[in-house]
């Protein structure tokens, strides 16, 4: 076996099951460091499988790398970032580790490949903002009639409030207790049980997705302390608006990383010492800014219905809302009231007319807007609207964004939500407001409303029942045709060119083995005999005729690690009788997270449970060698 | 306010540990400083002897009599608290399933195991040599080593597999089996005898992540790494340890008070580095068998009772001459043990680990002043936990 041996500063690494590279995150750390002169080199992508680091005592680290051809690359690097994907899991509880509970990824990858039954209850655990945006797009998109978010870990809601909004104005509702008991009933339906203050709620549900977050974010870490040794999760988003937040994080850390390595091991010319300097002293600020939420969180008063006057004149003062409506044409109002980082509206809008800074308490400027709409398409969370002619008459127009299918025609009678989802009233659609430029992904209507109500409406709703479209016959034409294939000898049609994992899925055969979806095998759990060649599921394409065998002896779990089958309570009793000072003495004395799937499962879980019973783990990371399974041949 | 001890033990590892419980056992106070953020970072400790012979001087009867299974229980037993279990593979091919529970065992006990060592090497070549030495030196002892060729020696190899047999060429290899030594879990009685001396001498005198500020006749002085700088008056003498990971520091101090030790530790003593790596097996390993292939160390690595039918993990130590972790080298070796020797047609990496240990000529205690404080550092505080000690017992009998 031939070795390539190669040296290089900085190298940034894809970790196991990293869907999306480069991040955002990585693209700016990476423009950081070789702008300061350091040879930056980023592994991963497709063909390019990262096998792991290996910390060295001296400085830096040897990273193994496998191409495309199987070739092994062994690099000196004398900084290394893993780039880990935001993979939350619950704390274990009874029957976790079951094909009834999938991660976030994993439903994305079932939504956009599979053709799954999600009627009628689909149940989200955690309430951060892509918790609260999944559920708004599976009601939007009606694959699922009732979604509830479940916060396990917080008291109060982790997302933003334009997000709620967003996803309650849908009919998403949110409940506060902690997943007991996740049990199958059927194929297609489970049950879970919700411990709150009143008792146990009995759930029966489509799926379980959990989402997060269950921990706060940490950001980097570097382990060991002063080694350029960094470990950090990224968003996997594609598009900024996808995972604002998190990428608005990744973009501002990746300034402060930069500045952590090149202090470490480069000395920037002069002249780049300044920019260099204002970039960081701008990310430190902007992370402050969104580091820094949960103390200033903000949500509506009701009376009733209708705002509470204190909520109103918020409303009214706020600097997103416009002060003068024009009596002919249209004006952003966008009630982004709540301190949050996000700045896509403003980055879109082409005639400069917002402009942030919450500070200095601008942001709408009214002479500017022209009612073009961008930023109404553009906002993750939905939340601009337009309104012309304020006190015209006893009508006034409403622009909404509204992405639910079938969309209303013009003409159409409409109930118009307030903001909590509440119909107020009925209203009728003038027009469909669409422009060419752009993708057309979020329609926007005009509406009539009445006067009185424009500060109220935000929202729309089909008064005609919606059709499930899950049952109609285009739903499955779209995805493919099917073929026959046998499991375990018996016939089964499947759609032809799926992953055998979505397809187990499809036809309620999934193990809990199956629950990754990793795409690169990286988890390892997932195998199955595909026509008699041991392959991974997540890899593996259906044709017709194809024979799958796996092994179907998977129970659900409520193990903490259930590759090594290792429980919460023998984890307690180990902390109490060996009383380690950090994580990395507790790795040596219980396997959790050296099983197969070397920690996917389990490791988020194994810090929590160790944090709370005093174990030291914010600066863990670990760094055994490989990463993942790594068969060689 | 300061604080008062007999003795002072810094360390990283099982040695302060051990040192502590001989000397409280005498009465005098004692506490333990570990540079480390715990005690369980030092990777210089092994669970068996990996019997790399440098030179043909080595008395083979004695390293032979000091790893048999009875003398590994008999030089761990005195320090640790409670029970130390012994499993042989007849005691298993006796009891079979009934093994755990037909008698009174501790199962959460650190086991100690009896396996037999088998060396192996290519018919032709340089090792062959020195491997028919080693049988006549052996048969010389009494052992009854049982010389083997071809399949018949492959057969007891752990992790041998019949697949493909004809075209492996084994009948290139020849081998010896050897006598049955002892090995230990190191993690469990490393965490036995923690949770007992951190009881015994309070969570106080027992500190982790320490940083040595300086040391003057009152004592030595220390700080945490959250904490303020303290100060530990010592009334009698300072023990150091020396194991890798503390190398620098010892230099530095040996540098300053005693440079003459120095150059006597730099040719008592040198480095060896081992990576140590963890593959799977699809076929069942045979637990009770340490295979010496050439630079290679194999058996089948586990924790605890004796294992389960179909036990596939197994642990190759493999010596690295220069510092050139997973080289091409590695990967050579690691293939040919497993597609040409056991036959697999595919192995699974599960983990590597380097080691740093140390190959020691010389290891009586160097004695200095240091600020007028009595200052000794043991040597030969890695490698078998067993050898470590019995070198720890030694050394604290003498002060």
């Amino acid at each position: 076996m031939k070795i390539r041996d190669g040296q290089i500063d900085v190298a940034i690494l894809a970790g196991p099951r990293l869907k999306q590279w480069p991040t955002q995150g990585v693209r700016v750390l990476s423009r950081h460091c070789s702008d300061s002169g350091l040879k930056v080199g980023w592994y991963g992508g497709p063909g390019v499988r990262v096998r792991g680091v290996l910390p060295l005592e001296s400085s830096g680290a040897l990273v193994m790398v496998e191409d495309v051809q199987g070739r092994l690359h062994r690099i000196q690097a004398k900084s290394v970032v893993k780039v880990s994907p935001d993979l939350e899991f619950p704390l274990p509880f009874e029957g976790w580790y079951s094909p009834g509970l999938i991660p976030e990824a994993t439903a994305r990858k079932l939504l956009t490949q599979g053709s799954l039954n999600w009627q009628s209850v689909v149940v989200i655990l955690g309430t951060g903002n892509r918790a609260l945006r999944l559920g708004a797009e599976l009601l939007e998109s009606h694959l699922s009639t009732r979604v509830v978010c479940v916060e396990s870990v917080y008291p109060e809601v982790q997302g933003w409030e334009v997000d709620r909004r967003r996803f309650e104005m849908r009919g998403g509702k949110i409940i506060f207790g902690k997943p007991v008991v996740l049990s199958q009933k059927s194929p297609f339906l489970w049950s879970i049980k919700i411990q709150d203050d009143h008792g146990i709620r009995v759930i029966d549900v489509a799926r379980v997705i959990s989402v997060g977050p269950f921990a706060d974010d940490s950001g980097f870490r570097e382990s060991p302390p002063g080694s350029l040794l960094v470990e950090w999760e990224n968003s996997e988003a594609s598009q900024v608006k996808d995972d604002v937040e998190k990428v608005l994080l990744d973009e501002n850390r990746a300034v402060v990383l930069a500045s952590l390595i090149i202090k470490g091991l480069a000395d920037p010319p002069s002249e780049f010492k300044a920019h260099f300097e204002r970039a960081l002293w701008s990310g430190k600020q902007r992370l402050r800014g969104l580091e820094t939420l949960p103390d200033r969180r903000f949500s509506w008063a009701y009376d009733g219905k209708w705002l509470s006057p204190e909520s109103k004149k918020i409303l009214h003062e706020f600097e997103g809302t416009p002060k003068a409506l024009k009596r002919e044409g249209l004006l952003a109002s966008i009630e982004c009231v709540e301190s949050i980082g996000c700045k896509v509206c403003e980055k879109v809008c082409p005639a400069n007319a917002i402009q942030i800074d919450r500070e200095k308490k601008t942001f709408l400027i009214e002479d500017k807007c022209t009612g073009c709409g961008f930023c109404l398409q553009a906002c993750p969370s939905q939340v601009p609207v337009m309104i012309e002619g304020e006190g015209a008459g006893s009508y006034t127009t409403l622009v909404l964004p509204y992405t639910e299918k079938p969309a209303p025609k013009k003409g159409d009678r409409v109930g118009l939500l307030s903001r909590k989802g509440e119909v107020l009233v009925q209203g009728r659609v003038l027009d469909q407001f669409l422009d060419p430029y752009l993708d057309g992904a979020v329609s926007l209507f005009k509406v009539e409303v009445p006067s009185h109500l424009i500060w109220e409406v935000r929202g729309m709703i089909p008064i005609q029942g919606i059709e499930d479209i899950s049952n109609s016959e285009d739903f499955y034409q779209e995805r493919g045709t099917r073929v026959e294939v046998q499991i375990h000898g018996e016939s089964r049609r499947v759609r032809e060119g799926q992953l055998a994992s979505v397809a187990l899925f499809e036809i309620g055969m999934a193990r809990p083995n199956d629950i990754l979806m990793c795409e690169d095998g990286s988890c390892g759990l997932c195998q199955i005999q595909a026509d008699g060649v041991k392959k991974f599921a997540c890899e593996t394409q259906i044709h017709q005729g194809m024979d799958l065998r796996f092994t179907r002896d998977h129970p659900a779990s409520s193990e903490l690690c259930p590759c090594l089958g290792i429980t919460s309570t023998q984890l307690g009793e180990k902390i109490e009788s060996v009383k380690p000072d950090t994580l990395e003495a507790l790795s040596q004395v219980i396997e959790v997270g050296q099983g197969k799937c070397h920690g996917m499962l389990c490791k988020r879980a194994f810090l929590e449970l160790s944090r709370a019973a005093g174990v030291k783990s914010d600066r863990f990371n670990d760094w055994s060698f490989p990463w993942g399974d790594w068969m060689i041949k | 306010m300061n604080r008062k001890v007999d003795t002072l033990l810094i360390g990283t590892g099982v040695a302060p540990l051990l040192a502590a419980q001989k000397l409280t056992a005498r009465g005098e106070t004692v506490a333990i400083l570990n540079p480390d953020p715990d005690f369980f970072l030092e990777n210089s400790e092994l669970s068996l002897d990996l019997m790399s012979f440098e030179s043909a001087n080595t008395d083979l009867g004695r390293r032979f009599s000091n790893n048999l299974p009875e003398q590994v229980y008999r030089d761990l037993i005195p320090e640790f608290p409670g029970a130390l279990e012994i499993a042989k593979e007849e005691d298993h091919r006796k009891q079979s399933a009934d093994y755990r529970t037909d008698e009174y065992r501790v199962e959460g006990a650190p086991w100690i195991r009896s396996r037999h060592r088998l060396w192996v090497a290519p018919e032709r070549g340089p090792s062959r040599e020195r491997m028919e030495m080693l049988y006549l030196r052996a048969l010389d002892l009494g052992v009854k080593p049982q010389w083997l060729e071809g399949v018949s020696l492959a057969k007891r190899f752990p992790g041998f597999s019949m697949k493909n047999i004809e075209a492996r060429g084994l009948e290139g290899w020849v081998g010896f089996v050897g006598p049955r030594l002892g090995d230990i879990d190191v993690s469990r009685y490393r965490t036995g005898l923690l949770e007992f001396v951190r009881e015994r001498l309070g969570r106080e005198n027992v500190l982790t992540s320490v940083h040595l500020l300086n040391s003057d006749q009152r004592g030595i002085r220390y700080q945490r790494r959250e904490g303020l700088p303290s100060n530990l008056e010592v009334a009698r003498s300072v023990l150091y340890f020396w194991t890798p990971k503390l190398e620098r520091m010892l230099r530095q101090n040996l540098e300053k008070h005693h440079p003459r030790a120095l150059r006597g530790f730099n040719e008592s003593a040198s480095i060896q580095n081992w990576e140590e790596w963890d593959l799977l097996s699809r076929d069942p390993v045979n637990p009770y068998v340490v295979a010496h292939l050439e630079s290679l160390r194999i058996w089948a690595h586990g924790e605890g009772p004796p294992p389960a039918p179909g036990w596939n993990q197994i642990k190759v130590m493999r010596r690295e001459n220069s510092e050139r972790w997973m080289g091409e080298q590695s990967f050579q070796e690691l293939s040919r043990l497993v597609f040409q020797f056991m036959g697999w047609d595919r192995f699974t990496l599960r983990k590597m680990t380097p080691r740093t240990l140390y190959r020691w000529n010389q290891t009586t205690p160097i004695e200095f002043d240091q600020d007028g404080i009595r200052t000794l550092i043991i040597p030969a505080c890695d490698g078998p936990i067993h050898w470590i000690a019995s070198q720890v017992r030694i050394a604290i009998e003498g002060v």
